[in-house]
């Protein structure tokens, strides 16, 4: 199982690569929204995690991108700080299928990736 | 229009409905009944009193009450109970009196006078329990013995089940279900929820008829509580043709605290009565508010109904009408009153409509405790918690579980009291949720064994004991033992959570200096500094991962004083928008350190530089933001030269 985590701070990255990796799952990432384009243009992933605001493309025109462009049905997960609902709803309404809000419970980002995988 | 054999009941559709008549049943059997006229002549006996005294109804109707005097209590006793109940107010005590075969037997009674409007009482009635011989060659008969093993078995039996419902309901409800779904669920956790404590009082007054009721304090919105009962009544009651009307006065303040449970079973114990006993079509339940005292406002509850015919003739001693049912809705609702302080305002039967009226003191919450007592359970449970779960039962383990990872706890499961000392031994758990029964080594030996030395590690972690014991001694043991608080089974998320919650936070106050995570949970450092930093969150995510949470705390080191140069020089140039979201990327690194201290203030620089106001404060939170920053980064090489040692 592979998932992409899109994501510009660094520490973030390593938390949820940290505790995905421990549940024995295969993790890529990408700090910015062009890195991350081009990963999900390349390749195939089980699941995404993206943050909504990142530097050049952010986290709505990446749900987009693979819903609209690449006509994919891959999970994602939005990370959101507390209190975002608008940006939220809008992921939603592009396709996201979850989110989670920083700073995120591992344990909490472990259930809700299992969830939408085993969906799948 | 509907027939009039639709009671037959074709499609009802509450197995309560079953519930309820073993109830009536069962407690019918557990009462006495007396009923005199107004100069104390016995007009009615029910078969308990008679099978208790020995007397046939026929022989004791006519007589007052000196046919049965032991001759034990003085006369002046008997002429004061008669000076209260003439003046129509209930009397209670207990009596001893003598059966037909000369030996005594002792009873505790209510006796309720009935007053015709403002007049004199017309008749009484006089309920009443046996209450355990005080002779010494009484023991309790073997029947006694078995029908109490057989009745704790029953509910066990009935119990089991309904615990399970009162779980998965609980499951179904998180479990991403649109919102008329979630309406029927309420309804449905609210009837397992009615229904299991229907089961505990049935076990309750029927073996230990003495004991007082264990009533349970929550916030409730009484019109809330109305409309679920209303609902529960429309439903059961269509097939019978009656309506079904409440009213609540909307002075009641929203928020009060109480035991939402019993008001609610008074109102539908009354029900019932009124609707099983009368040929009323329509049933009305209302809540006036009386007065308000200080903090507590009187509610007065009554519940009447309108009947069609029956003028005149007090339907109790109406021929063909039994007053069983009477009995036991007065006997229960008059200890479910009085458990709570309430007041009996029994004014029976004017002609038209029968009505049964009483008044309770409710605790008002001010309307904006409400938000912030929920928050703070849903903010301030502390993340890093790890749970110990001894639980056998795989179904619960499930129901349990699901709960956990609703709280955002990790959590270790054992299925008996002997792994979980084991497992005691080898990790450090916050708290131990822990059930009563199970195999090997039950809970009350296991919490002892933990509670008994001082000198290991685990001695003092906060215990839930979990029980599906209906016995009244449970709570008292499992406290005994040394559990901190204890959940009956069934139990909701929001309990659990409130139990998790008291206990942690007391804990934490009450032993400030004791690490509960030992590596790094002080309150002071070392050199006596205010611990700037707190790395349960990351201790959390680490999972025991040394070298992880080194890297982080080292990044954190290392990129952090450019971060503080970087806010200080987007706020000279000018550059909002960079200070914007340099102030916002910042504010997730804090929080993995866990410098909680200046969270705030970054938020304010952010929006600050977002909103373009209050520019000038800027500076003030930039140089207290650095200053904290760089003694946190001081601790943090501690705790990162520590951390490399374990390493």
């Amino acid at each position: 199982m592979k998932i992409l985590v899109c994501e510009d701070d660094y520490m973030v990255i390593k938390a949820i690569e940290h505790k995905l990796t421990r549940e024995g799952y295969e993790v890529d990432n990408a700090n910015d929204g062009k890195v991350a384009s081009d990963k999900l243009k390349e390749q195939e992933y089980d699941l995404v995690i993206t943050d909504l605001l990142m530097p050049f493309t952010g986290g709505l025109e990446i749900i987009n991108l693979i819903r609209n462009e690449l006509k994919k049905e891959t999970p994602v997960i939005v990370l959101s700080k507390v209190g975002n609902e608008e940006t939220i709803i809008e992921a939603f309404k592009l396709g996201a299928d979850d989110y989670l809000t920083k700073p995120f419970s591992p344990n909490e980002l472990s259930i809700r990736v299992k969830r939408l995988i085993i969906k799948r | 229009m509907q027939s009039g054999d639709s009671s037959s009941g074709n499609d009802s559709p509450m197995t309560m409905d079953e519930a309820l008549d073993y109830y009536k049943q069962t407690l019918e059997e557990s009462v006495l009944m007396v009923i005199t006229d107004e100069k104390g002549k016995i007009t009615f006996v029910n078969k308990g009193f008679c099978k208790l005294s020995g007397y046939s109804a026929e022989e004791l109707k006519g007589k007052t009450h000196r046919f049965i005097n032991s001759g034990r209590h003085p006369a002046s006793f008997f002429q004061e109970l008669w000076e209260s109940i003439t003046r129509g107010k209930v009397w209670e005590g207990s009596l001893v009196n003598k059966k037909k075969d000369g030996s005594l037997f002792r009873i505790k009674t209510t006796i309720y006078p009935f007053v015709k409007e403002k007049g004199k009482p017309y008749h009484f009635m006089a309920l009443s329990k046996t209450l355990e011989e005080t002779a010494p060659s009484e023991t309790p008969s073997g029947e006694d013995f078995f029908k109490d093993r057989f009745l704790s078995q029953v509910g066990h039996e009935l119990r089991t089940p309904l615990n399970s419902l009162a779980g998965l309901t609980g499951i179904l409800k998180e479990s991403g279900i649109n919102e008329e779904q979630r309406t029927y669920l309420e309804k449905m956790d609210h009837s397992v929820r009615l229904l299991s404590a229907m089961i505990d009082d049935l076990l309750l007054l029927s073996r230990m008829p003495d004991q007082p009721l264990p009533l349970e304090l929550k916030a409730f919105s009484l019109k809330e509580n109305l409309n679920n009962l209303f609902q529960i009544l429309e439903a059961r009651n269509k097939p019978r043709n009656i309506a079904t009307q409440t009213h609540i006065d909307p002075n009641i303040p929203g928020l009060l605290l109480g035991d939402a449970f019993r008001v609610n079973q008074i109102l539908i114990t009354l029900a019932e009565y009124f609707l099983s006993f009368t040929q009323s079509d329509c049933i009305k339940i209302s809540a006036n508010l009386e007065r308000i005292a200080g903090n507590h406002c009187h509610v007065l509850f009554s519940v009447e109904d309108v009947l069609n015919k029956a003028a005149g003739e007090d339907p109790i001693t109406e021929e063909g009408l039994t007053p069983k049912p009477f009995a036991i809705a007065m006997e229960k609702v008059n200890a479910i009153i009085k458990a709570l302080d309430g007041e009996v305002i029994a004014n029976h039967g004017d002609g038209e409509s029968l009505t049964y009226e009483f008044s309770l003191p409710l605790h008002i919450i001010k309307p904006k405790e409400k938000p912030s007592e929920q928050k703070k359970t849903d903010r301030d449970l502390p993340q890093n918690l790890k749970v110990l779960v001894a639980e056998d039962v795989e179904l619960n383990q499930f129901v349990i579980r699901k709960h956990l990872e609703k709280l955002g706890l990790s959590y270790d499961f054992v299925k008996n009291g002997y792994s979980a000392i084991e497992k005691l031994k080898t990790e450090n758990y916050n708290l131990i949720l822990m059930d009563m029964q199970m195999p090997i080594m039950d809970g009350l030996d296991t919490i002892r064994e933990i509670r008994k030395d001082r000198h290991t590690a685990y001695h003092d972690i906060p215990i839930i004991a979990f029980t599906a014991s209906i016995s009244e001694n449970a709570p008292k043991k499992c406290l005994g033992a040394g559990a901190d608080d204890y959940l009956p089974k069934p139990y909701n998320v929001e309990d659990l959570k409130e139990k998790i919650f008291n206990l942690v936070s007391s804990k934490n106050n009450k032993q400030p200096d004791k690490p509960m995570h030992k590596d790094f949970e002080n309150n002071s450092s070392e050199n006596g500094q205010k611990k700037l930093i707190n790395l349960d969150y990351l201790n959390q995510l680490s999972e025991g991962d040394h070298e992880f949470s080194a890297s982080m705390i080292s990044y954190f080191i290392d990129n952090t004083p450019e971060t503080l140069e970087s806010l200080e020089e987007y706020y000279s140039k000018k550059d909002w928008k960079a200070l914007r979201n340099a102030a916002h990327k910042f504010k997730p690194q804090l929080t993995f350190m866990g410098i909680h201290s200046i969270l705030e203030d970054v938020e304010k620089i952010e929006q600050s530089a977002y909103k373009e106001e209050n520019l000038d404060q800027v500076p003030d939170l930039i140089q207290k933001t650095k200053t904290i920053c760089l003694k946190a980064i001081e601790q943090l090489r501690e705790e990162l030269e520590k951390l490399n040692k374990q390493a």
